[in-house]
């Protein structure tokens, strides 16, 4: 009879239906601020998606984040002394409230901890991850980051999933209590801009006019492209390789979503402005082992001047061989 | 020559006038002789001395397009200060375009912004920030932009419909591309774009037709001085520029 008092008490039950009643009151009074918003900026003739770029709704979420754990781990710790104190000053079976509230709290702990079901699991798995996401801050929504070897832009990211959108527009979820012992790596981590870094190829005999000439066109491409962040710092750097003499050139791009854009433009600008200055472009080993089979097969070619000039056919050709792009 | 820069905005200035820098180069580039040289000798005719106006007009922000610019502030840099001269050369220059070549060629080193010069833009700059701060709570909340707000709601809408879109890639390239380079001809932005004379007709069309951008006497287009705020705010948030958000705290 005991044990029955001590687990079914008023006091016990105030507390499990508290852990569980602010849960459930947070969720609605969001979700009604939510649809407030939404039919007020309908009213107003805005459509669903937000026009704000996500930098800007960071701190919004990172509150949202932190009050969620703050409340369930307030209600499940501060609530058991708060209710002991107040059944100790009414007086009644003060002592057998006190050891419910202290087996329920210790109950639901290991529970939490060790026995729970795969889906509390997931959500204190979940809900840790987010919070230590929130106070450190590796990747946020709308991030360009790469999970598990699965890069693509954050596009939801709750208490047990992180939602990807690849490349080719494909959904990843990825559980997000899996995540603790993950390399996390985020493009922009945060900020709307982010680096490029794409490289171009010259012929090894390039001169250093014709050196000097694409390095100047890389500057002046990378610095026109609308998509250029002019407030971060941006670096060339030259290096021989055994075929090519090879021009990295790293600059920020304003948003970071629109990178290949970006990598589009300045490949553009470089590879005309190599074509009005003849700077010749490296030559692939599959692009002249295609020449030296069709000039085995032909040997008139060579004498016709196909490729026989050297640097002229790099010159002509070989625009889309001569760049490779990807991000810092 | 010590040199200051004095920021404006809305493109108002005459780039055929005596003091404007597009003039003055013009002149120099027609004769004969060292840059420099020609810039002195340029600079002692030039009546009121002290002042040279819209030197943004001498820039393009396209490969090829940063000489002109670079040239002119290099050699004024370089002149030796005169006697006769007034102490600093003031140089008048769209905020924009400085806040663009601030940051992709350092301008500010050899034409700071001073304080004292930029009182105008100061107190026009606190009211375009304002005007995003509105803008932000609109987008974000649907609250009512303020009766004290310098755009409407509805210029801000007819805007959005057009930059929000996904596709409408040549729009938000056309309008960056108006705010940093200025006043452009047809012919000009489609170079700078790479986009046949066509689509820049079509591109532009939607944005004249909601008042973000005028066809001015000269046969230029520019961005409408009442609606920089609108095409600020819209470009920060669909393309990430944020121009004027380099310039020196006092200004």
């Amino acid at each position: 009879m005991d044990l029955v008092e001590m687990f079914v008490n008023r006091y016990v039950i105030v507390y499990l239906l508290a852990v569980v009643g602010i849960q459930v009151v947070y969720s609605i009074v969001r979700n009604n601020q939510r649809r407030n918003i939404s039919s007020r900026r309908r009213a107003r003739g805005l459509s669903d998606d937000v026009m704000l770029g996500h930098a800007e709704r960071l701190d919004e979420r990172r509150r949202d984040a932190l009050l969620q754990s703050a409340l369930l781990l307030g209600s499940v710790l501060l609530l058991p002394p708060l209710l002991i104190t107040l059944a100790q000053t009414s007086g009644n079976n003060a002592c057998l409230a006190q050891d419910g509230l202290a087996v329920v709290f210790v109950a639901l702990f290991v529970w939490l901890l060790f026995t729970a079901t795969d889906v509390a699991k997931a959500f204190l798995g979940g809900l840790a991850f987010k919070t230590l996401v929130a106070f450190k801050s590796p990747f946020q929504v709308g991030d360009r980051v790469s999970l598990r070897g699965i890069g693509g832009k954050v596009v939801r990211f709750d208490t047990f999933f992180v939602t990807l959108q690849t490349p080719d527009d494909g959904q990843i979820s990825i559980p997000s209590g899996t995540l603790w012992n993950e390399v996390l790596s985020s493009t922009n981590a945060g900020n709307r801009a982010s680096l490029c870094v794409i490289r171009f190829y010259v012929a090894p005999f390039a001169t250093t006019a014709q050196r000097q000439a694409m390095e100047d066109a890389i500057w002046e491409s990378m610095q026109s492209s609308v998509y250029y962040d002019p407030h971060k710092p941006m670096q060339i750097f030259v290096q021989q390789n055994p075929d090519a003499i090879q021009f990295t050139a790293k600059a920020y791009i304003a948003l970071t979503y629109d990178e290949p854009l970006f990598v589009s433009d300045v490949s553009r600008a470089v590879l005309d402005a190599a074509s009005w200055q003849g700077i010749p472009l490296a030559s692939s080993p599959w692009k002249r082992a295609v020449e030296s089979d069709l000039q085995a097969e032909n040997p008139l070619d060579s004498q016709t001047g196909v490729g026989a000039v050297p640097g002229t056919e790099e010159q002509r050709g070989l625009a889309h061989k001569g760049t490779e792009a990807s991000s810092g | 020559m010590r040199l200051a820069a004095e920021l404006t905005w809305g493109w108002q200035d005459d780039p055929d006038a005596p003091q404007a820098a597009a003039c003055l180069h013009r002149e120099i580039t027609h004769v004969s002789g060292e840059y420099t040289e020609l810039l002195a000798n340029a600079l002692r005719t030039l009546v009121p001395r002290g002042r040279i106006l819209g030197l943004d007009r001498l820039f393009r922000r396209r490969t090829g397009g940063f000489k002109p610019v670079r040239q002119l502030i290099g050699s004024l840099a370089a002149l030796p200060a005169e006697d006769d001269h007034a102490d600093t050369l003031v140089c008048e220059i769209d905020a924009f375009a400085y806040g663009f070549l601030k940051g992709a060629k350092n301008l500010d080193l050899v034409l700071p912004c001073s304080k004292e010069l930029n009182d105008g833009f100061r107190a026009v700059r606190d009211d375009w920030s304002r005007t995003s701060k509105a803008l932000t709570e609109f987008e974000r909340t649907g609250e009512r932009l303020p009766q004290s707000c310098a755009v409407s709601a509805d210029q801000y809408l007819a805007l959005r419909r057009i930059i929000v879109r996904p596709s409408a890639r040549d729009e938000r390239r056309m309008l960056a591309t108006l705010l940093v380079s200025g006043p452009s001809a047809q012919v000009e932005l489609s170079t700078d774009l790479g986009i046949s004379n066509d689509l820049s007709q079509r591109t532009l069309a939607p944005l004249i037709a909601i008042g973000v951008v005028e066809l001015r006497a000269d046969d230029r287009y520019a961005i409408v001085s009442s609606t920089l705020p609108l095409a600020l705010f819209g470009l920060r948030e669909t393309m990430g520029l944020e121009l004027l958000g380099d310039l020196p705290g006092g200004v």
